[in-house]
């Protein structure tokens, strides 16, 4: 009965621990998958700026929108403990400590990020003149947040 | 016997201090600067990437002409803090002579006399022309003058020993080129100065010995970090490195900071891809053919 007991205890634990490990590893699976849709959309964009794809504002914005979304999210995807470990295709996490160091500073960077988004999507850019600005002011995010808060090892 | 040992000891070590003392005194060059042109300095100052130590840590815009110096750099060897670079006559470099900046750019020899550590990267900038060096003097000197001295470096035994480095400069300091391209364009030599000369992108990019020099064996291979945390890039032609990218590919990494698949550029290249942002297209685009043209004796 007893050894039933301690069993069913180290059971328990085993599986919170797996829980909470699997619960990381979706962490940095999410934090990717987010950061692989920014760049597709920035891709777009860029691709439109650039003239290799036909302008269209429907995909502009789209494609800012899809951004903004990102950015309400995002800050959610890096809980303590997830500061180390790999996704689901056993990738390194490339978050850089600072973001835990410095919470709020990171938080401050998608703030900026949703800002920027929202301010061009309220313009709802129809030329590939009116995209160029909004563009540099939104892609400008990618560096300046990856400049503290990103690492590749 | 004994006696004989302990005198032959030290003859030895007399002859060996003498050695040292002469084959480490610091070498200037002797010779003067052409007239510098500070509209063409500005290219080779973006081109130098001088802000992206001397000014305030991720200084942006106009910050980055601001060159008071402060910036830390985290090495196996201690810490390296950069010095006020402006044209402050007290605090900075204003009161110096184009010899005195010919010699610290090129032979990494201060106005006193003394060596820099090659954390200064004068290992590349001993590749520059003379007319290069004399247009980022003038450069320099139109950029506001900055008050204040940056703290010393914090190194322990033997890393203190200035005269040391004067063995590291027989054994390393060179103005031949890192590697040789056979059949070169003027596009590939241009990039190929401008990355080994100027850009001092081997700093980074190539590993560096034990001695903490650059191994041109595997030059631009890629390693670990020479400051800070992480890994550098490798930049050849093949994978992993920049196999995958066309030459276009670089050059528009290099003035908007997005890879092929739209990642974006991080850690220190933020600040390094803020400056060759600000070089000319056709610079940008003689960089990418000198990397596409690499020679695989090199990979």
């Amino acid at each position: 009965m007893k050894k039933s007991l301690i069993l069913g205890v180290v059971m328990a634990m085993a599986a919170g621990g797996l829980a909470f490990a699997a619960a990381h590893g979706d962490a940095i699976n999410a934090r990717k998958m987010a950061m692989k849709e920014v760049g597709g959309a920035m891709g777009a964009l860029s691709k439109m700026a650039k003239g290799e794809m036909a302008f269209d504002a429907t995909v502009a914005l789209a494609s800012f929108q899809k951004m903004n979304d990102v950015s309400k999210v995002y800050g959610d995807y890096f809980p303590a403990g997830s500061e180390t470990g790999a996704d689901s295709e056993g990738k390194p996490t490339t978050a850089a400590p600072a973001i835990w160091t410095d919470m709020d500073g990171f938080k401050a960077k998608i703030a900026k990020f949703d800002t920027d988004t929202a301010a061009a999507i309220a313009a709802a850019p129809q030329s590939v003149e009116a995209l160029g600005p909004l563009l540099g002011s939104v892609g400008g995010n990618c560096a300046s947040c990856h400049e503290t808060f990103r690492v590749k090892n | 016997m004994i006696r004989k040992l302990i005198t032959l000891g030290a003859v030895a070590a007399l002859l060996g201090g003498a050695a040292f003392w002469f084959l480490t005194v610091p070498q200037t060059i002797a010779s003067t600067l052409p007239v510098g042109d500070a509209a063409r300095g500005q290219t080779v100052f973006w081109a130098g990437g001088c802000g992206s130590c001397h000014a305030a840590d991720k200084a942006k815009g106009d910050d980055k002409l601001l060159l008071g110096g402060g910036h830390r750099l985290e090495t196996p060897f201690g810490t390296f803090v950069s010095p006020n670079i402006s044209p402050d006559p007290e605090d900075g470099i204003g009161a110096w002579s184009d010899a005195d900046f010919l010699n610290a750019m090129k032979a990494g020899v201060s106005p006193d006399g003394r060596h820099y550590y090659p954390a200064f990267p004068y290992a590349s900038y001993a590749r520059m022309t003379n007319q290069d060096v004399a247009d980022l003097w003038a450069f320099l000197k139109t950029l506001p003058p900055v008050d204040g001295v940056a703290p010393a470096h914090e190194l322990g035994f033997p890393f203190n020993v200035h005269r040391g480095i004067g063995l590291w400069k027989l054994a390393f300091l060179t103005d031949e080129p890192a590697v040789t391209i056979a059949d070169a364009s003027p596009e590939v030599l241009r990039g190929q100065y401008l990355v080994e000369g100027p850009g001092h992108c081997g700093e980074c990019h190539t590993p560096r010995n034990a001695a903490g020099a650059t191994d041109y064996s595997r030059w631009l291979a890629g390693g670990p970090a020479p400051e800070g945390t992480g890994r550098i890039p490798g930049l050849h032609n093949s994978e992993p490195g920049l196999a995958g990218w066309s030459a276009t590919d670089i050059a528009y990494y290099l003035e908007s900071g997005f890879t092929p698949d739209f990642d974006s550029v991080g850690g220190s290249m933020v600040s390094v891809q803020d400056n060759t942002s600000r070089l000319l297209a056709e610079d940008r685009a003689a960089i990418a053919a000198y990397l596409k043209a690499l020679p695989t004796s090199a990979q």
